[in-house]
């Protein structure tokens, strides 16, 4: 059990990848906090997770308030005195024509994944990490993060900036013994994905057939990846963005049809 | 792992070893590739002495008819090689402009036509099967560079790229293509550098945010890892274990 005793928090975690990784990591032996917005959908995660005999919990989290941060680390540090791990996972996209694009959808976009990435990456070192000289923080970033697609310009600028984000906080916290590293995923398999795919946006023959691998990911793959950068098996990894993508990014892609189509 | 047939070049000492003795341990056989046959025998003995399965094989990679012989010997041994790891390396630095043209020969021909000759070999093997990982040892000094080591850099940038076109090629045919990029490890090969006066260990513990220099068991976990069922949809990809050596990038 590679996270045997281990606290780990985990925004977003009440469905999609988030919870993937809250179940991984519970398997794994930590106690999970599920950091989750709307409270019912933590609190159902987090029943899911007991009822296997793991140890979960759910603590209402806006990513985008600084208190709202703080007060959970403060709630998670009274209960169990430590924070080890904390994945950043939160999110959410909002397609535009960029020429249409209204001021409210890139503000919340760069809101939730870039600076809700700092302010709890800030509160749990505050409150924990460098305290305890100690500590491990997965953000997870995206291959749209690493370039251009259409219609998702808040997206993708939020998540390069979470990319070098993390190297920077990686280079200032070394000192206190926290890695800080990225895993960029490609198109995953969940309920995110079913909401693109009704908005008429997404479509999983295209996106399979853009992956060299030819199959978006599970979200077992995805949270492998996660638990890897979390133990202290990478140990020496830090300021790293893990692309966990089937060979999309680095494949010239000549069956392009371009945009718009 | 268990049971898995795992080759690895260069794992006579250093880096090679520490990832035999990874994958031995979570239960695979191990086969050492190596050049130098003393330091071969002696690993695969070792090992075996510690309770692991393991085998020494002689390889020059430079020699694309050995590694083909070698996978087609392994084949009919074992029935299956399900990890090779192209870990073979050299360290010949010099001045570019003063550089002999024999170290810029030498450093592609072992690390990035040796990989490519072992990854076409074990790659046609792998193919057929439909299963099969290969991992690639680059560096960090592919992607950030250092005088002296035009050579060396080079070598290792080319196995970043080869990862790539090999990983997109072969993806979706069961046979996944990966790397690890490290940082400096203190291995024999790094001792040998420094005591030839070309760097100090306290430059590279200070340039490293984490101000110590990598272990041959933090490389060989991210090897294990990306070589494992748990990195089914990784392919492509060259991960860093550098300590954050990269991501650093100020003063």
């Amino acid at each position: 059990m590679l996270l045997k005793d281990r606290v780990a928090i985990v925004t977003g975690a009440g469905r999609g990848i988030g919870y993937g990784i809250a179940e991984t990591f519970a398997r794994e032996g930590a106690q999970v906090v599920i950091g989750e917005l709307v409270e019912a959908r933590g609190r159902e995660a987090a029943e899911k997770l007991t009822a296997q005999g793991y140890r979960a919990q759910a603590i209402r989290l806006d990513v985008t308030q600084p208190e709202s941060c703080r007060l959970l680390c403060e709630q998670v540090m009274a209960e169990h005195g430590r924070i080890d791990t904390l994945v950043n996972n939160a999110g959410l996209f909002i397609l535009h024509k960029s020429e249409d694009m209204p001021e409210a959808d890139w503000r919340i976009q760069i809101d939730v994944m870039l600076n809700g990435v700092f302010f709890m990456t800030q509160a749990v070192a505050r409150a924990a990490m460098i305290p305890q000289r100690r500590g491990s923080v997965v953000n997870i970033a995206s291959i749209g993060g690493m370039g251009g697609w259409p219609m998702r310009s808040a997206y993708n600028a939020a998540k390069a900036g979470v990319i070098v984000l993390t190297e920077v906080l990686a280079t200032e916290w070394a000192q206190y013994n926290i890695r800080l590293n990225c895993v960029s995923p490609g198109v995953t398999r969940t309920e995110m994905m079913d909401v693109a795919i009704k908005q008429g946006v997404a479509n999983v023959a295209k996106y399979s057939n853009r992956t060299p691998l030819g199959r978006v990911a599970e979200v077992s793959e995805i949270a492998s990846a996660v638990l890897f950068l979390a133990s202290e098996r990478a140990s020496y990894v830090t300021g790293e963005n893990l692309r966990v993508d089937g060979g999309w990014v680095p494949w010239a892609n000549l069956n392009a049809v371009g945009f718009p189509e | 792992m268990e049971n898995r047939i795992v080759v690895i070049t260069g794992a006579g000492q250093g880096l090679g070893l520490a990832f035999a003795r990874r994958f031995a341990q979570a239960g695979a056989h191990v086969v050492i590739a190596e050049l130098n046959p003393d330091t071969g025998r002696h690993a695969a003995e070792s090992l075996r002495a510690e309770g692991f399965s393991a085998q020494f094989e002689p390889l020059d990679v430079r020699n694309p008819q050995q590694s083909a012989a070698l996978v087609d010997r392994l084949a009919v041994q074992h029935g299956h090689i399900d990890v090779w790891v192209n870990n073979a390396g050299i360290s010949r630095l010099a001045p570019a402009e003063q550089m002999p043209l024999s170290y810029w020969d030498d450093s592609i021909a072992v690390m990035l036509s040796g990989a490519f000759y072992c990854a076409q070999a074990v790659g046609r093997h792998m193919l057929a099967r439909g299963a099969g990982v290969i991992v690639n040892i680059a560096s960090v000094t592919g992607m950030a560079h250092h005088h002296d080591r035009a050579a060396y850099s080079v070598a290792k940038a080319g196995v970043i790229a080869l990862t790539e076109a090999l990983g997109i090629e072969w993806a979706g045919r069961g046979v996944r293509v990966v790397g690890v990029a490290p940082a400096v490890v203190l291995t024999e090969m790094v001792r040998a550098t420094v005591a030839e006066g070309q760097g100090t260990l306290d430059v590279f513990e200070r340039r490293t945010p984490m101000r110590r220099l990598g272990t041959p068991e933090e490389i060989a976990e991210a090897v294990f890892f990306l070589a494992s069922d748990d990195a089914s949809y990784i392919t492509a990809e060259t991960m860093r274990v550098d300590g954050g050596w990269i991501a650093y990038q100020l003063f």
